[in-house]
């Protein structure tokens, strides 16, 4: 698996690749996209190709969000569909991550 | 010794498509077989045969002889033997698997029903091709002949033409047409010599024109038996006969047959014969009227043999065998002819094509023009299925410009065009797609709203202008949709005070009498239309084609997986596509919200009960009652006790855990069983909000 990365000054933009995050893929998701983390502290996840997200797909996503914030790192998450976003708020999870409605605000968010 | 030797094929009787199975299954599942000791046979058209030898099991393993599997598992077997006969398209499969690895036969099974899909593709592609073919044939010669009439001046240059174009139909045909005058039949021939007049009456000819229906005799024994067969049909083996009929009278047949025995005829051929030898009665009346010099009944002939030019024509047959779609068409010509057609396709059996046309113009040339176009539409279809080296259906927008690149210039030098709607109704793709070239706004009635409204495209009707590019919009389709095409004659018609019945008129009368399906509500809408105008000779023709979607059968909503987490797409397609069958009340977010229910429950089963083993079976179900849809997930991995599961941590600090916490909010019931064989069955139930399904009330 491998995410398209942008880079905008300081912030890098993972584009999550593939239309599902679940049980399926989410070891894959571990594997290749945690280690391109290292190395980059102000990390967005542009998430709007995702269709579906489980909760072992969330369970990626907060590895990523604690193996970032361990080195003194930032995660922001934009571009959330509907149905991603309720996941994250039945679960809580919209208090434990910054969400934005798209990849500028989040951009803009980083820059302030 | 192991027997793995004994394959016998290909089998000398089978059909096409049973050896085209047969061929797969040597390629794909033999050498799997072979690699894990299963016995495999094969139970078709012929004797059973080995495909590949199991090492262990009891069974007879002779060839010709029927396996003991095929009466189930013997006791002595049943404990190291997994024994199963599977169907297929063709037959059954018999696989003998052991027992220590019980996930191979499900996935024979899986492979199997691939192979059959597969099969069945190429075949529906192949009759589509022939279905297509035949029907543009004839068409295409009707017309041709028909824009001959303006050419040709004389009657008998334009039989020479259609007794012709009859032989031409195939090699090796010969082809009389009878025409009689007082009893005598006198002869134009193609291929045949040696005919003289002489009496119809008490032959097989004369038979045929008696009894005003065209006749196939196939098998030169049946026909060398007929009692009064004609003497130069004595050598044929296979022959068909069309009366020539006008309004009033028989005026003679045409007869094709061949003395090879290389192709028998069908309803295809004869609906040919038949639009030719309706060409051949009109001549014949034309000129008959046209010496008597009866103008006025000239025109009243031309119109009744124009609408039967109509009903052979224009308006193509409602295509059988839909399990989840209803059609319903209805054409009523008024004194008038004018061009409206319509035809169906089907694509496969979760597929329906509509077109609806209407041609500017009345008469005969208008209906010529409607033939000459429909024939397009055909053949556009036919050479882009051709062309394609893989099985994809064109699109809609890609037949219309394929079809209006061939007549737009025709139209466009007759100073005519034509209207026209292509609707594709696809299942599994879950919409419709549809070109509307400047045709009557299509009715769409939604159950999801309750409501009706007018679907219009965009595009220029065909023939107005020749770099026109096609349009094509998709809507979502659920089940309970209707569709309700229709010919302008039914909104422009007007009451006594000169009011239009009007769309808003249409749309009620759809959204009242959308229960009663399709037929019925044809029958109503017409019934409501004679009411508004009073009267029941309406000066337009009327064409109604209503297509409404089926809520797909209950006890066919199960999935049988894997426990690979790969799958977890499908159950989530499974859990979407049972909703929509089943509760097309639930919203988008219910549907979400189930899909992520069943999505975590079958991960849960694949993580704990089957602790990661990626070959176990696991089935999903669905059913509905009343206002509740319940969703049984059963496997027979560990027992799961939901009680010793930890709680979630909500402040981030753990990856997993969240899966109950998710399905306990997400439907209103969750339950655990496990019956007396060790199956365990997770129930998930959840109310949907305004479905009531389970009873049609």
């Amino acid at each position: 698996m491998e995410a398209m990365l942008e880079t905008v000054e300081t912030v890098t933009i993972f584009h999550l690749p593939g239309e599902s995050l679940d049980a399926g893929n989410a070891k894959e998701f571990k594997r290749d996209i945690l280690p391109a983390l290292t190395g980059h502290s102000q990390v967005i996840f542009e998430m709007s190709g995702l269709k579906f997200v489980d909760s072992s797909g969330l369970g990626t996503i907060l590895s990523a969000l604690r193996q970032l914030n361990a080195n003194g790192g930032d995660l922001k998450l934009a571009g959330m569909q509907k149905p991603v976003r309720a996941l994250f708020e039945l679960v809580r999870m919209h208090r434990i991550f910054d969400i934005y409605n798209t990849r500028d605000e989040a951009l803009a968010a980083f820059q302030q | 010794m192991k027997p793995s030797s004994m394959i016998a094929s290909p089998i000398p009787e089978s059909s096409p498509a049973e050896q085209r199975l047969l061929a797969e299954i040597e390629r794909l599942l033999v050498p799997f077989a072979r690699a894990t000791g299963t016995g495999l046979a094969y139970c078709g058209s012929a004797a059973p045969v080995w495909l590949a030898g199991c090492d262990a099991c009891p069974c007879s393993r002779r060839p010709g002889e029927t396996p003991a599997c095929l009466a189930g598992p013997s006791p002595s077997s049943r404990t190291e033997r997994d024994c199963r006969a599977l169907s297929c398209e063709t037959g059954r499969l018999l696989v003998c698997a052991p027992a220590s690895q019980p996930g191979l036969s499900d996935a024979m099974e899986q492979l199997l029903a691939t192979i059959d899909r597969q099969s069945a593709l190429e075949q529906q592609e192949e009759q589509l091709l022939d279905e297509l073919s035949a029907s543009w044939e004839s068409l295409e010669a009707v017309y041709e002949i028909s824009s001959d009439l303006g050419l040709l001046t004389t009657p008998e240059e334009l039989l020479e033409r259609i007794i012709y174009r009859a032989a031409a139909y195939r090699t090796g045909l010969k082809a009389v047409l009878w025409l009689e005058r007082d009893g005598i039949g006198h002869p134009l021939t193609q291929g045949v010599t040696g005919l003289a007049p002489r009496p119809m009456k008490n032959g097989l000819i004369g038979q045929v024109m008696a009894e005003r229906n065209g006749l196939i005799l196939n098998g030169g024994d049946r026909i060398a038996s007929h009692p009064h067969l004609e003497e130069e049909l004595r050598g044929a083996s296979n022959l068909a006969v069309a009366p020539l009929t006008t309004r009033q009278h028989i005026v003679g047949a045409l007869v094709v047959w061949q003395e090879e025995a290389n192709g028998e005829f069908d309803s295809h051929d004869m609906r040919f014969l038949s639009a030719l030898a309706l060409q051949a009665a009109m001549v014949i009346e034309n000129d008959r009227l046209h010496r008597a010099e009866l103008e006025s009944e000239r025109l009243r002939q031309e119109i009744e043999i124009g609408s039967k030019i109509q009903q052979i024509l224009l308006h193509g047959q409602i295509p059988k065998a839909f399990p989840r779609i209803e059609v319903a068409a209805l054409s009523i010509p008024s004194r008038m002819i004018d061009g409206d057609f319509y035809d169906f396709i089907k694509p496969h059996e979760e597929c329906l094509d509509v077109i609806c046309g209407d041609v500017m113009g009345k008469g005969i040339p208008a209906a010529l023009v409607g033939a000459a176009t429909k024939s397009a539409f055909l053949r556009a279809l036919s050479q882009l299925l051709s062309t394609k080296g893989l099985w994809r259906l064109p699109e809609p927008h890609e037949i219309v410009s394929r079809a209006h690149d061939e007549v737009v210039n025709q139209l466009i030098a007759l100073e005519s065009f034509v209207t026209l709607c292509y609707a594709r109704f696809d299942l599994t793709m879950h919409q419709v797609q549809i070109v509307d070239c400047g045709h009557t706004a299509t009715v769409r009635y939604r159950p999801e709203t309750g409501a009706c409204d007018l679907l219009k495209g965009v595009n220029l009707p065909i023939g107005f202008y020749e770099d026109e590019v096609y349009e094509q919009r998709a809507y979502p389709l659920a089940p309970g949709d209707l569709y309700f095409f229709y010919s302008d004659g039914l909104t422009e018609a007007s009451d006594e005070a000169g009011e239009a019945f009007g769309e808003a008129r249409l749309m009620e009368i759809v959204r009242r009498n959308h229960d009663l399906g399709p037929e019925a509500l044809i029958a109503e809408m017409h019934r409501e239309l004679i009411e508004f105008a009073g009267r029941e000779a309406l000066g337009d023709d009327l064409t109604y084609v209503a297509v409404r979607v089926l809520p797909a059968a209950a006890p066919s909503t199960g999935l049988q997986i894997l426990s690979d987490p790969r799958n977890l797409g499908r159950c989530r397609q499974f859990a979407r596509e049972a909703c929509q069958a089943l509760a097309p009340a639930a919203g988008e977010e219910i549907v979400s919200e189930l899909e992520l229910a069943i999505n975590e429950a079958v991960a849960n089963v694949m993580e704990h009960a089957y602790q990661e083993r990626e070959d176990q079976p696991i089935h999903l179900t669905a059913a509905i009652e009343k206002d509740r849809i319940a969703f049984r997930i059963c496997h027979q991995g560990r027992s799961f006790d939901p009680a010793t599961a930890p709680p979630p941590a909500f402040d981030g600090s753990k990856d997993g855990g969240f899966g109950l916490f998710i399905i306990a909010h997400l439907v209103d019931e969750i339950t655990y069983d496990t019956d007396a064989q060790g199956r365990h069955t997770v129930t998930m139930i959840k109310t949907i909000p305004g479905g009531n399904h389970g009873s049609n009330a």
